[in-house]
């Protein structure tokens, strides 16, 4: 073996490829090592030590292989590869690491076989060693290629989901959320912030930061030096890579990134238009986010940063108009919610009330109305607290002066707008209102606020109109019911009621009237006219007196309505009027009547339940549609007939059938049938309609002749006394009783019912006294009964007081008895008549 | 009705009444604001000395008490008293209670006092049933005014 690694020249020639096997050896494209069992290097080729460094006296017989290897690799080595190379008798490129002479690692692939001898006893280890150092540096190019593509992914990933966030996010505010959190899982920044443009205060507004303590976050106005107006201005994206770079162009962002220990920052605006053209772009805000070492920004990172500022300030674009979307329908509901509160209040008083009570909480924390109506003016204010009351003066006049609406700005002590109601070029008043400070200054809120004054100045200009409307509608009316019913006459008696409706409602077009035509016809009409107010009021006037001209003892009910058809014509508010007339005989108590479109009469004879007139129907006055062909009915009433005319709103409601309303007055009808007339249609109206309704109701309720036998029950009231005493006399007068007979049987009456209510129900003002009375051509009996327990005498009068009445009574009376029941106290007391 | 309820007495209790008829009239002064409470049953005038009391419409137990108050507060200091009942359309016990004080008040203090009733009606029927005495009533308020004055 020749260690000159020489060609050997003592050696026959050979074809080319006939290697000297030594020399392959030596030369081989690869390293050879041959160790010992225990690794000890025992020979090595040449093509190892050219690798490595090293030369052979270095290794032979002195190192290991292992010795040879990183450090990790030793352990490997001590691990894996002696413990397989033992065990199988070779091992296959294992990756290893030889570590140079001048100390560079140089990547190997290693095979090793393991030689034993005939024992099987390990003798040598040849190993074959590979030099893997390119493909080392390829398989670590594809690795960071590989984690550059990853980490593309990743920042796409991140980006992918924030614009679906932008998408999704419907405010502003929410799209800011978005946006702010971005910078760093995309770019590994440290902290983020973001600014929003506000046109209408030309200020950039900070909205959202990851760590609000860094930095100089706040407001600033547009036009201000500091880095982010500058960006904002500017529109397109800066870096500013170095602290020194920032102190070159923006002292201010400098000197925040010195403070809180940025090494790079990121400026990106965020925009909407075409990104290349600076003209078209419109900048709606700046994202700012920094790193707290020196940032590089590879072109692909830069790209995705552009493309971040678009999809931010394109989420942004729509969320703004959203945004504005949804103010303006807010605004625009809320007139049209207080427009409609607005009109279902007419009166004046009522209407300012409510305008104040939407106005708050829902737009203002405070809110005042003005009106200059009356002597004494209109204020009605909602909310607090009040502001200083001098400062609202002055403002308030100058809204007045101006006649323009004064508006809160910023700073101003006051904060509160007051709108001018105008009307027809006329300050009806003013509206003072204090709205949260992010609703001072926008134009669209003060456009809003104008609109509002609008409506409210119209709302309230008409409800000063209807009040005076109303005053005058009322007093028309008023003077028109109030004109007297004839009375005073035994053949019949008339009792009416006009119930206006509740307080706020307009007045209405129901009247009734009763007159006589001749001395010997009555007529009594109820009727209600279309529509509400003045126009209502007049009207029912004209009908009115149209009914009294045109009744006449030859024409009767139907043509008296055919009349009033004719009427229509001249007078066209009458048309669709509705109205029952009836005419009455007194001398043959026939009745007469027609219904045009009107509610029936209910009729309530002395013997049975009351029933509801039918006949005589046909269409209200002057009905284009309706069956015109006017028609009557006749009939003949029995003495003591009671018949009641009224209007809907007596039996009307909204929450109930018409049917319910018919059942429910003849059933409160029938029941109050032994009630006097007097009072009896102010009970009706009482009792069906309440306090507290809708409509205007009017009655009229005529009783005729004289019953056979009176029936009434009254309660413990000294009061009712004198309403029992009305019919009584109407009664008796309606039986021919001459006067000092009919003087002395109501005194006896009286003084039973007083005894009753005084005696029997001492305890009791829930009692109820009945009297009945029966009249033949001789006697007139009279029997007062009650159901109480009394306390005193009877008989002989012992009790001084009560004793002069009893006394009255034997003297004014034929005949006195007292029965004196457990259940109560019956009086019967009878009188002949004088003269027959 | 309602405004007829604004004008009712507390009604008489039973017990009281044999005695009580000075103090239900004198008790308490008319009520504030009573003068108009009445004014449909009462009105006042004066003839030389004489108090002139003109009653009219129904006079009964729910507004004797009232009515006696109105008077009484005029006659308890009068030299003569004419009361005129022509107008009267009812008068009961309670009416007749009120009248009786009346009297008997002014006659105590020696004092004239006459009731001027109508030739017929009500108010004569019933003072005459309680056989009021016959020199107490007149027919002609002139007349009576005339007497009270000498």
């Amino acid at each position: 073996m020749s260690e000159s690694g020489g060609p050997d020249v003592t050696q026959e020639l050979r074809l080319p490829w006939d290697d000297d096997p030594e020399d392959l050896y030596e030369h081989a494209p690869c390293g050879y090592l041959t160790t010992l069992p225990d690794g000890t290097i025992v020979r090595v080729n040449e093509t190892f030590l050219n690798w490595t460094g090293y030369s052979r006296s270095d290794l032979i017989g002195l190192k290991r292989f292992r010795d040879l290897l990183t450090k990790s690799d030793q352990i490997y080595h001590e691990t894996h590869y002696a413990p397989l190379l033992n065990m199988q008798g070779e091992v296959h490129e294992i990756a290893l690491e030889v570590v140079r002479s001048d100390r560079q690692a140089v990547p190997t692939l290693v095979n090793s076989v393991l030689e034993r001898g005939p024992t099987g006893v390990p003798r040598i280890i040849r190993t074959m060693v590979f030099n893997a150092t390119e493909r080392r540096s390829y398989e670590r190019e594809l690795l960071s290629a590989r984690r550059a593509a990853e980490s593309s992914e990743q920042r796409v990933r991140v980006l992918q989901r924030i614009v679906a966030d932008l998408a999704a996010a419907p405010t502003e505010a929410e799209v800011a959320e978005a946006v702010v959190r971005a910078p760093e899982p995309a770019f590994q920044a440290t902290s983020s912030s973001i600014y929003l443009v506000d046109t209408d205060s030309d200020r950039l507004i900070a909205v959202a930061s990851t760590d609000p303590t860094t930095g100089n976050w706040d407001d600033m106005p547009r036009s201000s030096t500091r880095a982010v107006a500058e960006v904002a201005r500017r529109g397109d994206l800066h870096v500013v890579g170095t602290v020194a770079e920032a102190e070159e162009h923006f002292p201010d962002l400098a000197e925040s990134m010195r403070r809180s220990e940025r090494r790079s920052v990121v400026l990106l605006p965020l925009t909407t238009g075409p990104a290349d053209e600076q003209a078209g772009m419109n900048v709606l805000g700046v994202l700012a986010f920094s790193f707290r070492e020196e940032r590089v920004l590879t072109d692909g990172e830069l790209r995705v940063i552009r493309l971040l500022g678009q999809q931010a300030g394109q989420a942004l674009d729509r969320a703004r108009l959203y945004d504005d979307a949804r103010r303006r329908e807010e605004r625009s509901s809320f007139l049209a919610r207080t427009t409609r509160a607005l009109d279902e209040e007419h009166r004046l008083l009522q209407r300012a009330r409510r305008l104040v009570e939407r106005v708050v909480p829902e737009i203002a924390d405070w809110a005042l109305i003005r009106l200059q109506v009356g002597p004494a003016g209109l204020v009605e204010h909602h909310g607090g607290p009040a502001p200083d009351p001098a400062r609202i003066e002055q403002r308030t006049a100058e809204a007045v002066e101006t006649a323009a609406p004064v508006f809160a700005t910023d700073g101003d002590a006051l904060g509160c707008t007051v709108l001018p109601l105008i009307v027809r070029g006329r300050v009806l008043g003013t509206l003072a209102v204090r709205m949260a400070p992010d609703r001072r200054g926008a134009e669209a809120e003060r456009l809003f606020l104008i609109d509002l004054a609008d409506r409210i100045a119209l709302a309230c200009e008409n409800a000063r109109l209807y009040e005076q409307e109303r005053a005058i509608a009322r007093t028309l009316q008023r003077s028109l019911l109030a004109a007297d019913v004839p009375g005073a006459d035994p053949r019949f008696a008339v009792e009416t009621h006009y119930q206006a409706a509740a307080q706020d409602m307009e007045v209405g077009g129901d009247w009734y009237d009763a007159f006589l035509i001749t001395a010997n016809k009555l007529a009594v009409v109820v009727g209600d006219v279309v529509g509400r107010g003045i126009e209502a009021a007049t009207t029912m006037g004209q009908l009115r007196s149209a009914i009294r001209a045109l009744a006449s003892a030859e024409n009767g009910p139907a043509r008296l309505l055919e009349d009033l058809d004719r009427f229509c014509d001249r007078v066209d508010s009458a048309r669709m009027a509705t109205l029952v007339y009836a005419e009455i005989d007194l001398l043959s108590s026939e009745v007469s009547y027609a219904c045009a479109g009107h509610l029936p009469p209910l009729l309530h004879e002395p013997a049975g339940s009351p029933t509801y007139l039918l006949e005589g129907r046909s269409a209200p006055i002057g009905s284009r549609a309706g069956d015109r062909r006017r028609v009557e009915h006749r009939m003949r009433l029995a003495a003591g007939s009671r018949l009641l005319l009224y209007t809907d709103g007596l039996i009307e409601r909204r929450n109930r059938p018409i049917d319910r309303g018919f059942e429910t007055l003849a059933r409160e009808y029938a029941r109050l049938r032994d009630a006097p007339l007097k009072g009896l249609t102010a009970s009706l109206a009482d009792t069906l309609v309440g306090r507290d309704h809708g409509d205007d109701v009017c009655l009229l309720c005529l009783t005729l002749g004289a019953e056979e036998r009176l029936e009434r029950s009254i309660g413990a009231d000294p009061l009712q006394i004198a309403l029992l005493r009305a019919d009584m006399r109407g009664w008796l007068a309606g039986h021919g009783v001459d006067t000092d007979c009919l003087n002395a049987v109501l005194l006896a009456c009286s003084e039973a019912v007083a005894n009753s209510i005084e005696h029997g129900y001492a305890d009791d003002p829930f009692g109820v006294v009945d009297v009945s009375a029966t009249i033949s051509a001789e006697t007139v009996e009279v029997r007062v009964t009650d159901r109480g327990g009394w306390r005193g005498g009877t008989e002989p009068p012992t009790d001084f007081t009560r004793g002069r009445g009893l006394q009255l009574i034997y003297e004014s009376m034929d005949e006195v008895a007292f029965d004196r029941g457990g259940e109560g106290t019956t009086v019967t007391m009878r009188r002949h008549r004088t003269t027959a | 009705m309602s405004d007829r309820r604004e004008f009712m007495a507390e009604p008489p209790r039973s017990g009281e009444h044999g005695m009580s008829d000075r103090r239900e009239f004198m008790a308490e002064p008319p009520r504030s604001g009573g003068h108009g409470m009445t004014d449909e049953w009462v009105s006042f005038s004066r003839r030389g000395v004489t108090e002139l009391v003109h009653l009219k419409g129904e006079i009964d137990l729910a507004n004797a008490n009232d009515i006696g108050r109105a008077v009484v507060a005029r006659t308890t200091e009068a030299s003569a008293v004419l009361i005129d009942l022509t107008a009267v359309s009812f008068l009961d016990s309670a009416g007749v209670r009120l009248l009786d004080f009346i009297v008997g008040d002014l006659d105590d203090r020696g004092k004239p006092i006459r009731l001027v009733v109508g030739e017929r009606g009500a108010a004569r029927m019933t003072l005459q049933l309680c056989a009021f005495r016959a020199d107490l009533l007149a027919t002609d308020l002139d007349r009576a005014a005339a007497e009270l004055e000498r």
